[in-house]
């Protein structure tokens, strides 16, 4: 709202769809046509600071990608994208779920930082690498 | 006393008086009159041939008195002893009369009073078969009853339904002298009957018998719902009776559908091997009554099947159950994977509880287990949920938490509950508790892979020594 990508009544709309049907509420503005994936994603970065990665650009080592199952990836809706080091790189539509980065670390015995993509870009890397 | 009692004639036998008798009134008279002749009649007047013939003639006559006297003793004696024949209980013997007179219509009233107390004993004899064959029918309604009053018992008392038809099925044996009795069941969703239940000869083989309704000999029976009757005077179609002899290896057989919620359950059946048998109208109702014993029982058992299906809460503890958890966990799960969150599990058992139930007994075992859950319970938030998961397990579904932050619940519970054993001042008595940590998405995304994670966590727990979490 603050960046005027939407109003008032469209959040509101959001809101009650959430309670409705549940899912987040990112997902529902973007399904409801009132925001682009790529405005949840800046808004992220704006607000948190946390660095936005557009992941159709982007090759990820697939060695990297096997460092989390693909359960968890897809429930978590993140993939990691490079380890340096004791520190692995994510890329996640939602880095405000801290008990998922948790999981991550205690799963991988790492370290982890995070970018912001968007939930698709995700979602196809995710069918990228992790065919089964 | 006793020598005037040997003298006495009064308890001598006829034959003896007979003798007596003889010496007395002719012998004697006789030697008399000798003694006068041959003293006093013979010197005075000498020989004389007519007084000769008057001693023989009355020698004659008197012999001749005897004869007859004897005769008469003789049949006397004669009818006695045939009279103690008949009262030795020889009442097949016939005196045999020869003469009209005294003696012999003696003879014929005793033949007479013996066709009576034949007569008689016949028909008491007849009586007293029927007494028994009323006491046999008795004893085996008796028997009857009391099985029914137990199979009741047993489905009052929650029995589990194999060991209630079990019984039933041994119960009816007991009717019509059957070698076997059978229950076969209808296969779920299928027009076939499998053999559930056999007791009797040739039971292990009967075990095996499957059959197809439409071509068996129970379909008509099924069909019209009522008995089906094998005997030797039932109009079964010969095709069908050869098939089932050869199958059952029986000749006869009484079979009743049993039918629950107008549903065909199965069939319970009596049979024998017997030549020329034809079962009578009670063995026909008794079957039917253990028949409907069964279809109680099943009705029984479905309806408590789904009282405990509707049943969330375990009775001793309070917590929610083990089936109302797994169902819960499944729920959560997917609601975990819509919101994108973590859902974790914990089991938690109590160590050496087998050992403490042994030395403590029952009561206090429940006791612990109580308090053990309220601890538990008093661990979690209002979303989470605690369940008795078995016996002597525990289990704490935690909505959003990962596993790290389950880990650290589980650890609390454990501390919680072996600080509050602590101050037992028996040894055995301070309980404490070890712990499997499992996680959605971490260990994987359905139920039972969770349930198996956090029981595996436990079973490493206890092998590190108990009393611990793992995750």
């Amino acid at each position: 709202m603050e960046r005027g990508i939407i109003n008032e009544r469209q959040l509101e709309k959001a809101l009650n769809t959430q309670r409705e049907k549940s899912g987040l509420i990112g997902e529902i503005l973007v399904e409801l046509g009132y925001a682009r994936e790529e405005d949840i994603a800046q808004a992220l970065t704006a607000q948190y600071g946390f660095p936005y990665l557009p992941l159709s650009n982007y090759e990820i080592d697939p060695e990297i990608a096997k460092l989390v199952p693909a359960r968890v990836a897809r429930q978590y809706l993140l993939i990691p994208i490079d380890k340096i080091g004791n520190n692995l790189t994510l890329a996640m539509s939602n880095p405000l779920n801290v008990q998922a980065i948790e999981d991550i670390e205690m799963l991988c015995g790492c370290s982890v930082q995070t970018f912001v993509s968007t939930s698709t870009d995700i979602r196809k890397a995710i069918d990228k690498y992790y065919k089964e | 006393m006793n020598k005037v009692k040997d003298l006495s004639l009064v308890s001598r036998s006829l034959r003896y008086k007979l003798r007596i008798v003889f010496y007395l009134t002719l012998v004697l008279p006789l030697l008399i009159s000798l003694y006068l002749i041959s003293n006093y009649i013979l010197p005075q007047i000498g020989f004389k041939i007519h007084i000769a013939v008057l001693v023989i003639v009355d020698i004659a006559i008197a012999v001749g008195g005897f004869l007859i006297i004897r005769e008469v003793i003789n049949r006397v004696v004669s009818m006695s002893s045939e009279a103690r024949l008949i009262a030795n209980g020889n009442l097949e013997h016939h005196i045999a009369v020869s003469s009209e007179d005294e003696v012999g219509n003696l003879g014929e009233t005793l033949n007479r009073l013996t066709e009576r107390i034949r007569d008689n004993m016949e028909e008491l004899k007849s009586y007293s078969e029927k007494t028994t064959e009323i006491n046999l029918e008795i004893q085996r309604r008796v028997i009857v009853l009391s099985s029914l009053l137990q199979i009741s018992s047993l489905i009052s008392q929650g029995a589990k339904l194999d060991e209630i038809l079990k019984i039933t099925v041994e119960r009816s044996r007991q009717i019509a002298d059957s070698d076997v009795a059978y229950l076969l069941f209808r296969e779920t969703g299928a027009d076939t009957l499998m053999m559930k239940m056999a007791e009797g000869i040739n039971s292990q083989d009967l075990l095996k018998i499957r059959i197809d309704i439409g071509k068996s000999i129970f379909n008509s029976a099924i069909k019209s719902h009522s008995a089906l009757i094998l005997d030797e005077h039932s109009p079964v179609p010969p095709n069908l009776r050869v098939q089932f002899c050869e199958e059952f290896k029986l000749r006869n057989t009484v079979a009743l559908p049993i039918y629950c919620r107008g549903e065909l359950l199965g069939i319970l059946g009596i049979g024998n091997t017997r030549e020329k048998f034809s079962y009578k109208k009670d063995s026909l109702e008794l079957i039917d009554i253990f028949a409907k014993q069964i279809a109680i029982a099943v009705e029984n058992d479905i309806l408590m099947h789904r009282v405990e299906k509707l049943e969330i809460k375990d009775t001793l503890t309070g917590l929610y159950n083990a089936a109302f958890i797994q169902g819960r966990l499944q729920e959560e799960i997917k609601r975990a994977v819509t919101y994108q969150r973590p859902c974790a599990f914990i089991i938690l058992n109590i160590d050496n509880f087998k050992k403490y139930r042994e030395a403590f007994g029952a009561l206090a075992w429940e006791a612990t287990l109580k308090k053990v859950a309220t601890l538990i319970k008093d661990s979690v938030s209002d979303i989470d949920r605690v369940a008795r998961f078995g016996d002597n397990d525990f289990a704490v579904l935690l909505p959003e938490k990962n596993k790290r932050q389950a880990a650290e619940i589980a650890e609390g519970m454990r501390k919680k509950i072996e600080f509050s054993f602590s101050e037992e001042a028996d040894v055995s008595k301070r309980i404490t508790v070890s712990g499997g940590v499992s996680e959605n998405p971490l260990d994987g995304i359905g139920a039972d892979e969770i349930i198996k994670k956090a029981s595996d966590c436990l079973a490493l727990a206890k092998t590190k020594g108990k009393n611990i979490v793992v995750k």
